[in-house]
């Protein structure tokens, strides 16, 4: 049963098949690239460059999902499209405003998770 | 049957995805596996390469951050244009028809949804043809020794045959140099014969 609200190891555990520094490598990679690429996304915002942020959610989706962060998968999805489609554009920044607060909520959890896995 | 190494390339622009693709085809013991970021690296190395990849696993929309890096169906095409024989696994992160429909078209062996069993579909894939891939090495060292066995055949039964016509071989008809001479005796238009060996007066 997992403690947390915001992530769900499942995933990442069954790909790990046992191996805790995989599982290491991973949370390090996604909390390092994940802050990054929504910075970026936000700077993309002023330059109107939406294809990037479109290319950006592509690539964050699969990492949202192996953290088992559903939601987050479903507003990359939706980002990606408005993205690279150029549809909807005034809807962007709301959403990466959105993704950027639910990321701090979850990078406590995933922090902790790391913890946990590097003391064992 | 006999047992074969699997030379897998994985091209995928996504580190965390690459990581995981890696970890987990590395659990079979007789894949190889090396990774590339982009398209062109992958192309580059594998015409590089003595050993040719027996399988590329391409993400299809390789060019995600980067919009100047060739996308994952123009490396499909590429790997085909140059002969690479590499079979194509094509990945993507969502679910459509069109990307399917055009992976298959330009020979893609298989058009795979990132999702949660993508890993597990892309490992039965390589398996699947790892199994033909040697079956076919298999059927073609076959069809060599086959062709180089009816060749024999055919040059022994070439020479056989020719010594078959050849009745002197066997000693049945003496050959030539063997043979007496015969001594053709010169005939008299008189109608007597006349001794060959005689003194012309």
């Amino acid at each position: 049963m997992s403690d947390y609200k915001h992530i769900d190891m499942t995933y990442l555990n069954d790909l790990a098949m046992g191996s805790n520094d995989f599982m290491i490598e991973m949370l390090e990679s996604f909390t390092k690239t994940t802050p990054e690429s929504i910075k970026t996304m936000k700077e993309s915002i002023a330059t109107e460059d939406w294809k990037t942020i479109g290319g950006l959610a592509h690539k964050l989706k699969t990492s949202y999902s192996f953290m088992g962060m559903d939601n987050m998968v479903t507003l990359s999805k939706t980002l990606q499209n408005f993205g690279l489609e150029g549809e909807n554009l005034d809807e962007i920044p709301n959403m990466i405003n959105e993704m950027h607060e639910e990321y701090f909520k979850a990078e406590k959890e995933l922090l902790l998770e790391l913890d946990k896995l590097k003391n064992d | 049957m006999a047992s074969k190494r699997t030379l897998i390339f994985l091209v995928d622009d996504d580190d965390m995805y690459l990581k995981t693709a890696v970890h987990t085809l590395s659990q079979n013991r007789s894949f190889d596996i090396k990774q590339f970021t982009s398209g062109e690296a992958a192309i580059e190395a594998a015409k590089a390469s003595k050993k040719k990849p027996d399988v590329m696993v391409l993400d299809y929309f390789l060019n995600s951050e980067n919009s100047d890096a060739i996308s994952g169906l123009e490396i499909l095409k590429k790997v085909k244009e140059e002969k690479l024989h590499a079979e194509i696994i094509m990945l993507s992160g969502q679910e459509n028809i069109d990307v399917a429909v055009n992976s298959v078209k330009y020979g893609a062996y298989d058009y795979v949804v990132k999702n949660k069993s993508a890993f597990i579909r892309v490992q039965n894939d390589i398996k699947r043809i790892a199994i033909h891939k040697i079956k076919e090495d298999e059927t073609k060292k076959l069809r060599k020794f086959v062709t180089s066995l009816l060749t024999l055949v055919a040059v022994i039964c070439g020479i056989a045959g020719t010594l078959f016509l050849d009745p002197t071989f066997f000693g049945l008809i003496p050959s030539d140099d063997k043979a007496p001479k015969e001594v053709v005796q010169p005939v008299d238009t008189s109608g007597t014969v006349t001794d060959s060996l005689a003194v012309p007066k």
